[in-house]
C-alpha cells in the first residue's frame, strides 16, 4: 500500500520479526476460535448454517492490510473491478496466493493446505525469508507453516490459545487488580457449582448473569440469564455432557452482566522484545441494542484513554511473560457513569479493526468522523462490483474530497452464491464491509443511510434478474430477526444512525438474545 | 400470540402427533417474538437459517425455550444440522428425542 500505509504495517512487521521491511504472508483466518474451542467443555456448541460461509471469506480483509511487497493468502480472485477500484484510490496491492479450489465450508487454511501450488509458492517465499502472518494461530495454521516450508510469525498455537481462554482474561485482569464486573472462572465442575450458587444471589437481586464459553468468538457463545430457572437448566447442559464423556473439566466464565454506556474494542502489539505500543481505541456503537458498527474516534476523555494505555502496558507485559507476542484487541466497556471496565476479554489476535488500521491512517483525517459497517444484503444472484459501484458512484470515498464510502471487503457480498445448496429461486446472505467517513456526524449519518438505502434498490435488481420472488422475510420483519440483533437489514429500511451508544437492552427476549460488537 | 401449550404434566406423551404441532406452535411462537412478526406467518416449512434468521449465537436460548415450553431436556450432543433446516424439522427432532426419553422411562 505504499508509503501512506507503512505505519501500522511496517510497526506489525518490526513487532513480530524485528525488522520493519520484513515480507509477509497474510493468512486471513477469521474465527480461529472454533479451532481453540475443539474438545473444550463449554457451552453446548451448535453452530450451523450459511454464517461460516460468509465469514470464511473476510480473508480478503488482509489485502488492506499488507504492504506492496507482502503476500496474501485468498480462497478466491478478487473481483477485477474491485481491485481496479483500490488502486485508482491509490493503494498498492500486495502479491496474491490465490487457491485453485475452495471449499466455502472451509477456512482459508484449510484450503490452502490442499492447494499444492499455493503450498510451493509459500515453501519458495520462506526460503527467500517471508514469514507467514496469520489472523489467530490454532493447529492448522503451524501445519501449513510446516508442510510449505514457511516460518510462523506468532508464538505456538499452544500459547496463543492459552491467552485467549476468557478464563485466563479473567484471572489475569484479578491479579493485575484491573476492575472487572463480578464473576467467577469455571474451570471444573466444582468450580462451576459455586459459581452458580454465587450467580443465583444475583438473580435474586434482580441482576442478569452471563455464562461465556471459554473460547467462544467474541460476542458469541454467551447466554445472559435472567431467572434461575435457566440458570439451573444451563448448568444441567453442562452437567449432563460431564456425566457422559466422564470429563469434569468445564470451560466457562460465569459473570454479573452489567449496565453499560458503551462497548469499546482497543488494540496494542507486543512485540517479540516485549516491548508494548497502544495502537487506538474504537466505540462500538449500538441503537436499541442493535449493533452498527465502529465509531472513529472513540469519544473517551483524556483521562479514559490514558487508563486504557495503562492497562494495555500492564496486560501486554504480562502477555509477554507467558510467550505471546503480536496484535492484541481488547474488548472493555464505559459503565453508565463513566468508569471503565477496561477488560471484558483480551483477543489475542488480529482484530477486525487490525484491519482497518492501514486505510485509517491513509484515509482518515483527524477532523474526520468515521463509522466501520457491515451492511447486511439479501442478494437473488451474484453482485459484481462493478454494478455496485455504478450504483453508489458518488457516495464512494474520494480522496480529493477526503469522504465517502471506503470498501474494504468484497468478497462476502457474493460468498454463499456458489454453496450450491440454495432451493430453486431462493435468495442468498450476503454482507459488505465498509466504512463510511464525513466532516460532521450529521453527514456521516445522512451518507450511511444513503448508502443503505442504494444497497437496498441494488440487491433488489439481482432478485428480478434471477427471477426470484418473495424471500420468505415479511416486510412488517424490518429489521429483520438474523441482523436485527447486529445490524439493521439492507433488504428493508436502513435504520437510521444516532450519535449516542445505548445502554444493554432490557427488555426480555424470549431466546435470551444478547448483542455484542 | 400467546402459548397455548398444554401443561406438560397432563399432556399425553404417547400422543406424538400431539407432540409435533404443539412444537410446532412453540418453535413459531419463540420465533415470531424474536422477529417481531405475526407467528402465523410462519410455517412448518419456513426454513430456520435461510428465513428465520436463527444462528449460532441464538439457537441455545431457542432449544431453552423449546424444554421449558415442553418439558423435555435435550440431548445436545445428538443435535445435526439436518435438525435445523425447518421448523418442521426441529419439530420431528422434539417428537424422536421426547419418544426416546420415554422409552428410557419405561425400560428403567
Amino acid at each position: 500500500m505504499g508509503e501512506t500505509a507503512g505505519n501500522f504495517t511496517g510497526r506489525l512487521k518490526a513487532a513480530l520479526t524485528g525488522t520493519r521491511d520484513a515480507e509477509l504472508v497474510f493468512l486471513g483466518n477469521f474465527e480461529v476460535e472454533d479451532q481453540w474451542a475443539r474438545g473444550e467443555p463449554g457451552l453446548p456448541r451448535l453452530t450451523f448454517g450459511s454464517g461460516n460461509v460468509i465469514v470464511n471469506r473476510m480473508d480478503e480483509f488482509a489485502l488492506l492490510l499488507a504492504g506492496k511487497d507482502d503476500h496474501v493468502v485468498l480462497k478466491g480472485e478478487p473481483d477485477a473491478d474491485y481491485l481496479s477500484h483500490l488502486e485508482e484510490l491509490g493503494l498498492d496491492l500486495p502479491g496474491m496466493l490465490v487457491v485453485e479450489r475452495q471449499d466455502p465450508g472451509s477456512t482459508v487454511t484449510q484450503d490452502a493446505l490442499e492447494d499444492q501450488p499455493v503450498l510451493r509458492e509459500l515453501g519458495r517465499l520462506g526460503a527467500r525469508g517471508g514469514v507467514l502472518s496469520a489472523h489467530g494461530v490454532g493447529e492448522l495454521e503451524e501445519r501449513l507453516a510446516e508442510r510449505a516450508g514457511i516460518p510462523l510469525a506468532a508464538p505456538s498455537a499452544a500459547v496463543c490459545k492459552a491467552v485467549n481462554s476468557k478464563i485466563y482474561s479473567r484471572r489475569l485482569a484479578t491479579e493485575l487488580g484491573i476492575r472487572q464486573s463480578r464473576g467467577w472462572t469455571c474451570a471444573s465442575l466444582a468450580e462451576l457449582d459455586a459459581a452458580v450458587e454465587a450467580a443465583r444471589a444475583l438473580l435474586a437481586d434482580g441482576r442478569r448473569v452471563a455464562l461465556k464459553d471459554a473460547f467462544g468468538v467474541s460476542g458469541k457463545g454467551i447466554e445472559v440469564v435472567a431467572d434461575e430457572r435457566r440458570l439451573d437448566r444451563l448448568h444441567r447442559m453442562v452437567l449432563s455432557r460431564a456425566r457422559k464423556t466422564g470429563d469434569d473439566r468445564v470451560g466457562l466464565v460465569v459473570e454479573e452482566w452489567v449496565a453499560k454506556r458503551a462497548d469499546l474494542n482497543y488494540q496494542f502489539t507486543v512485540g517479540r522484545d516485549g516491548r508494548v505500543h497502544f495502537d487506538f481505541v474504537k466505540e462500538a456503537l449500538t441503537e436499541g441494542g442493535v449493533h452498527l458498527g465502529h465509531r472513529i474516534p472513540a469519544r473517551l476523555t483524556e483521562r479514559q484513554t490514558a487508563e486504557l494505555t495503562e492497562v494495555s502496558r500492564l496486560l501486554g507485559g504480562r502477555l509477554a511473560d507467558d510467550g505471546y507476542f503480536g496484535v492484541v484487541g481488547v474488548d472493555a466497556m464505559v459503565d453508565p457513569d463513566g468508569g471503565l471496565y477496561p477488560v471484558v476479554e483480551i483477543n489475542a489476535r488480529h482484530n477486525m479493526s487490525t484491519y482497518q488500521a492501514s486505510i485509517q491512517e491513509s484515509f482518515i483525517g483527524s477532523g474526520s468522523t468515521a463509522l466501520v459497517r457491515r451492511y447486511p444484503l439479501r442478494l437473488g444472484a451474484p453482485l459484481p462490483f462493478g454494478t455496485l459501484r455504478r450504483a453508489l458512484a458518488d457516495l464512494l470515498f474520494d480522496p480529493a474530497r477526503g469522504t465517502g464510502l471506503l470498501i474494504n471487503n468484497y468478497a462476502t457480498v457474493n460468498a454463499a452464491a456458489s454453496t450450491g445448496k440454495r432451493a430453486p429461486g431462493a435468495g442468498f446472505d450476503g454482507r459488505l464491509h465498509g466504512i463510511v467517513v464525513a466532516d460532521s456526524e450529521d453527514r456521516l449519518a445522512a451518507l450511511d443511510e444513503e448508502v443503505g438505502r442504494r444497497l437496498a434498490a441494488v440487491a433488489e435488481t439481482t432478485k428480478r434478474s434471477a427471477g426470484s420472488t418473495a424471500m420468505g422475510r415479511q416486510p412488517s420483519a424490518a429489521p429483520s430477526w438474523l441482523p436485527a440483533r447486529r445490524e439493521p437489514h439492507i433488504d428493508t429500511a436502513p435504520a437510521p444512525l444516532q450519535g449516542a451508544a445505548e445502554p444493554q437492552r432490557t427488555s426480555p427476549d424470549p431466546l435470551g438474545r444478547e448483542e455484542r460488537g | 400470540m400467546e402459548h397455548t401449550t398444554p401443561d406438560v404434566d397432563t399432556a399425553d406423551a404417547a400422543d406424538t402427533t400431539d407432540l409435533y404441532g404443539r412444537a410446532v406452535a412453540t418453535i413459531a411462537d419463540s420465533l415470531a417474538k424474536a422477529m417481531q412478526v405475526d407467528a402465523a406467518t410462519i410455517t412448518e416449512n419456513s426454513r430456520l437459517f435461510d428465513e428465520l434468521g436463527l444462528d449460532s449465537t441464538t439457537v441455545l436460548g431457542l432449544l431453552m425455550t423449546i424444554e421449558e415450553e415442553l418439558g423435555l431436556e435435550f440431548d445436545t450432543d445428538d443435535l445435526e444440522q439436518h435438525h435445523f433446516e425447518t421448523v418442521g424439522t426441529l419439530a420431528a427432532l422434539v417428537r424422536e428425542q421426547a419418544d426416546e426419553q420415554a422409552a428410557e422411562q419405561t425400560g428403567a
